[in-house]
């Protein structure tokens, strides 16, 4: 028959088990898991973002996908046909995306904020702390600020140009 | 630090470059010469002064980010395939093979410790925010923790060679095979 106390006292003792067993075996405590929170397929081989809430933001052949941590779509903006080649996250929710020789900003809404022309493909992109974003092209890299200007182009051949 | 830079301009194409650029005016005050010309294959930034690098020939050299033609230690070594730094493993050189690894010492770049992983690795080493590193090979990830000890496995098709990850608190971002899965780390 049920016995609330003959349970507790059980439950009492495997915590104590469990706890001398760590005590006595450190090793048992650096045990750990992975389980799938979720997956969602589609998704290209570019070098995703995080996006500051605990999402991410992919590309998805031509379009860039906001996800929250749960998996479900915040927005989705595309540039036109061209494939989405960097991904960059403000940890704000928004980001910026390259595609061929364009940088794009996008806001944590998924609009478009400016776009940002380069005579070469964007092959990386990283924030600045200001707000900016430095991209790597051909020769080298290049920092645009936080409204979309120039600011300077760093070729190790030939040194800064700004 | 931005990253790696191959083949910058023509009559330097064999020749990989190690610099630091001032985001404020572009330039370059911190470059280092002292791994000219050699083959960088790797960079892990474990913390602002200390840029671990593994280049031919055959060596791992750990740069302060300043010094122009010194590095804080090198350590003749057969070039990893991949570098990576946790707090709970230390500084971790995967081998060419995928299997085999060795955890260096920050201060001096000798090897502490070693290591087999139980499937080849085939995609850079994911940081967990000091409590290990994950390790993606084909059809498997993995938790390395303190002495490159497994502490959890994970098996799945998808997961392949170059699957891409991101870190945050609790959970992994694997992007592989047109997948896209987040994954809970304990």
């Amino acid at each position: 028959m049920y016995s609330d106390t003959g349970w507790r006292a059980c439950t009492s003792a495997v915590v104590v088990a469990v706890l001398l067993t760590i005590a006595v075996n450190p090793a048992a405590s650096a045990q750990g898991t992975i389980s799938m929170a979720w997956l969602k397929d589609g998704f290209s081989a570019v070098q995703p973002a995080l996006s500051g809430d605990g999402g991410i933001i992919a590309a998805s052949g031509n379009k860039l996908v906001r996800l929250d941590k749960e998996g479900d779509t915040v927005w989705e903006w595309s540039p036109g046909a061209a494939a989405i080649s960097a991904i960059a996250g403000d940890g704000s929710g928004g980001g910026w995306a390259s595609s061929g020789k364009r940088i794009y900003r996008i806001s944590q809404n998924g609009k478009l904020l400016w776009t940002y022309g380069w005579e070469e493909e964007i092959t990386s992109l990283e924030p600045v702390q200001d707000g900016g974003i430095a991209a790597t092209v051909e020769k080298g890299a290049i920092l645009v600020d936080r409204l979309g200007k120039f600011r300077w182009l760093y070729d190790p051949a030939t040194g800064c140009d700004t | 630090m931005l990253g790696q830079v191959f083949g910058i301009f023509s009559d330097m194409e064999p020749l990989d470059y190690l610099t630091i650029a001032s985001l404020r005016h572009g330039d370059t005050n911190y470059d280092c010469n002292y791994i000219w010309p050699f083959d960088i294959s790797a960079v892990e930034v474990v913390s602002r002064n200390r840029i671990a690098v593994a280049c031919d020939y055959k060596r791992l050299v750990m740069w302060d980010g300043i010094s122009g033609t010194s590095v804080l230690w090198s350590q003749t070594m057969d070039t990893p395939s991949y570098l990576a730094y946790d707090a709970a493993c230390g500084l971790v050189a995967v081998e060419k093979d995928g299997i085999a690894m060795s955890v260096h010492s920050l201060e001096d770049g000798k090897k502490i410790s070693g290591g087999k992983s139980k499937f080849k690795i085939a995609a850079e080493p994911l940081s967990l925010g000091g409590d290990g590193l994950l390790m993606i090979g084909e059809g498997n990830a993995a938790i390395l923790r303190e002495g490159l000890a497994q502490a959890a496995e994970y098996r799945a098709a998808w997961l392949d060679k170059g699957a891409m990850s991101l870190y945050t608190p609790g959970f992994a971002y694997v992007l592989s095979s047109g997948k896209l899965a987040k994954l809970a780390i304990k």
